[in-house]
């Protein structure tokens, strides 16, 4: 049971740390500015009610940056954001594309192992790895706050950087179905490109310009954002069960095609 | 039923044509492509069936297909009296595949790959000893680092280590020494004695001459010829090369006889014909005149093939 998934999860951990341990580096290094900057914290907030940072941060960019927990969410939940696109477009097209490029599954579909399966396996591994983003921001950024001696709410932050991971989850599975339609990788990675980095303009257009908010509800970053989570204190059930249902779609979807299509080079 | 004579494979009237044509405003869109067209064979168990034909010809096709990759557009596949589609998971459990276009997992050592890949079907620990004698290559290194041929023969390894009931192999020895390409045909010999089912692609003719019972050559998609290769090259093609006495004959009196497919002058007057089966009518000819020495030769597998794809 799961050979699949424990042998590329053993093989892969590694290489799976660099997206959260180049976020998490971002953390001791404002913790570093921080002190100096919480002087000129309202001459920045002045800058950041400048649209195009409106357009860039969203709503998250009107958060009250004179607090610590205001700034952390600003930088690290941003970049995250950015971090999440690239990663959830490019790893889990890869995970078939990859194999169709290079024709490992010549080999490894000629084995009793149903395709769905061998895919869920793959997948897995890549939900399994963006664990270490909570798992690496919660405690660096308690380590970091309480030597700042400053306030964070860990319920919050714990509440966001999970939503995150639900994110990469939904944000994944869309890139994964692309994969499966298409198999090679250029359109592949096209295909979820456009439709990932299509939702994340959506969000920042509808952000900006009034008249358009409306379209805020047809982005699926609408539903996991930090200053979501900060304004509304948490994030709501609705929301936690548009993003699984979103993403389950379209995990099965993937499974599905990928089960019943045919692998022709 | 005797088991000898129970068919593996069966393969009816499969056809498989890839890309689609479409027409708006009686323009055409798009191109079809016939990749395989009412092909039809079938394997007894314990036969090492030969498949030929030239890149291009439809041979990866109808591998892909029985290994249910590809979608049929139509026909039927049965392999152990099994649907291939339906029971594609019964089907992989007893057979065994080496890809013409070997690709293994870079980041795997051998062991890990057969140890991976044990899991899903088992290997025969007793055989998969003996083919780690035949076979050379270090198992311990990572794939990556491995020669296109040790590469191959790893591929080979994974292919049949768990002994499988029915065996297909595209290609087997690119890439292998002439001494590994032996090795592996006394493998194949002795495995089909033990009755595995052996289907075998190749562009090498001598190896498909030397190991195969049968073979299928398949040309622009259709299967034109299936026979006993023993008998296809006995009977279907012979040279006869003939010196006659005295004064030799010009080339033109042999030109109303039938089944000659071509006739030479050699340097020492005597004359060499390419006979397509029967070759009664040139005997019966040549016992009018005067003849000094005959020698009759079949013909290699290669030079049938050639014929066939003249």
């Amino acid at each position: 049971m799961l050979r699949i998934y424990l042998s590329n999860l053993k093989k892969k951990w590694l290489g799976s740390l660099l997206g959260p341990v180049c976020i998490t580096v971002f953390i001791p290094i404002i913790a570093n500015i921080w002190p100096e900057f919480k002087n000129q914290s309202e001459a920045m907030m002045a800058i950041l009610n400048n649209p195009v940072y409106k357009a860039l941060l969203g709503e998250i960019g009107l958060f009250n940056i004179g607090t610590w927990q205001g700034l952390f969410f600003i930088y690290i939940f941003v970049w995250l954001e950015w971090v999440m696109i690239f990663a959830s477009v490019m790893i889990p097209t890869g995970l078939i594309t990859s194999e169709v490029v290079k024709r490992t599954l010549d080999v490894s579909l000629s084995y009793p192992i149903p395709r769905w399966r061998y895919l869920l396996e793959k997948f897995a591994v890549y939900q399994t790895n963006n664990l270490w983003y909570p798992l690496l921001i919660i405690p660096i950024t308690y380590f970091v706050t309480s030597s700042l001696g400053e306030q964070m709410d860990y319920y919050l932050l714990t509440q966001t950087a999970f939503g995150a991971w639900l994110m990469f989850f939904a944000l994944g599975s869309i890139s994964l179905l692309c994969a499966a339609i298409f198999l090679e990788p250029g359109r592949s990675l096209g295909a979820a490109g456009v439709v990932i980095f299509g939702q994340y303009l959506l969000i920042k257009v509808a952000s900006l310009v009034d008249s358009l908010s409306y379209l805020k509800a047809w982005s699926i970053f609408n539903y996991m954002k930090a200053d979501t989570v900060l304004q509304e204190g948490g994030i709501p059930l609705i929301n936690y069960l548009i993003i699984i249902i979103v993403g389950l779609s379209a995990l099965s979807m993937a499974l599905y095609i990928f089960q019943n299509r045919e692998i022709a080079y | 039923m005797d088991a000898s004579n129970e068919n593996i494979i069966i393969v009816k009237d499969l056809t498989k044509i890839y890309g689609s044509e479409y027409s708006v405003g009686g323009r055409k869109f798009g191109r079809r492509v016939v990749g395989a067209r009412d092909v039809s064979f079938s394997i007894r168990r314990g036969e090492i069936f030969g498949f030929l034909g030239p890149n291009g010809a439809g041979k990866t096709t109808v591998m892909r297909s029985m290994l249910d990759y590809l979608k049929l557009d139509s026909g039927v596949i049965s392999i152990f009296g099994l649907d291939h589609h339906r029971d594609y998971l019964e089907v992989r459990r007893r057979m065994g595949f080496l890809p013409g276009d070997l690709a293994l997992y870079d980041e795997y050592s051998g062991n890990e790959l057969i140890d991976f890949f044990n899991f899903y079907r088992p290997v025969d620990p007793v055989f998969l000893s003996e083919l780690r004698k035949i076979f050379r290559v270090d198992l311990s290194l990572k794939t990556k680092s491995l020669s296109k041929g040790n590469r191959q023969q790893l591929g080979i390894i994974l292919a049949l280590a768990s002994k499988p009931e029915l065996v297909l192999l595209d290609e087997p020895t690119v890439g292998l020494d002439p001494l590994m390409s032996v090795s592996l045909h006394g493998l194949l010999r002795r495995l089909k004695e033990e009755g595995t089912t052996i289907f075998l692609s190749s562009h090498d003719l001598y190896e498909v001459q030397s190991v195969c019972d049968r073979i299928g050559i398949i040309k622009n998609g259709e299967m034109i010829l299936i026979e006993d290769v023993a008998e296809l090259v006995s009977k279907y093609l012979q040279n006869i090369r003939v010196k006659f006495k005295g004064e030799t004959p010009s080339i033109e009196v042999f030109s109303s006889i039938t089944n000659i497919l071509s006739v030479s002058k050699n340097n020492d007057d005597s004359y060499s014909f390419h006979i397509k089966e029967d070759i009664n009518p040139l005997i019966r000819f040549l016992s009018t005149m005067n003849i000094e020495k005959l020698s009759v030769e079949d013909a290699s597998l290669e030079e049938i093939f050639l014929q066939y794809y003249k």
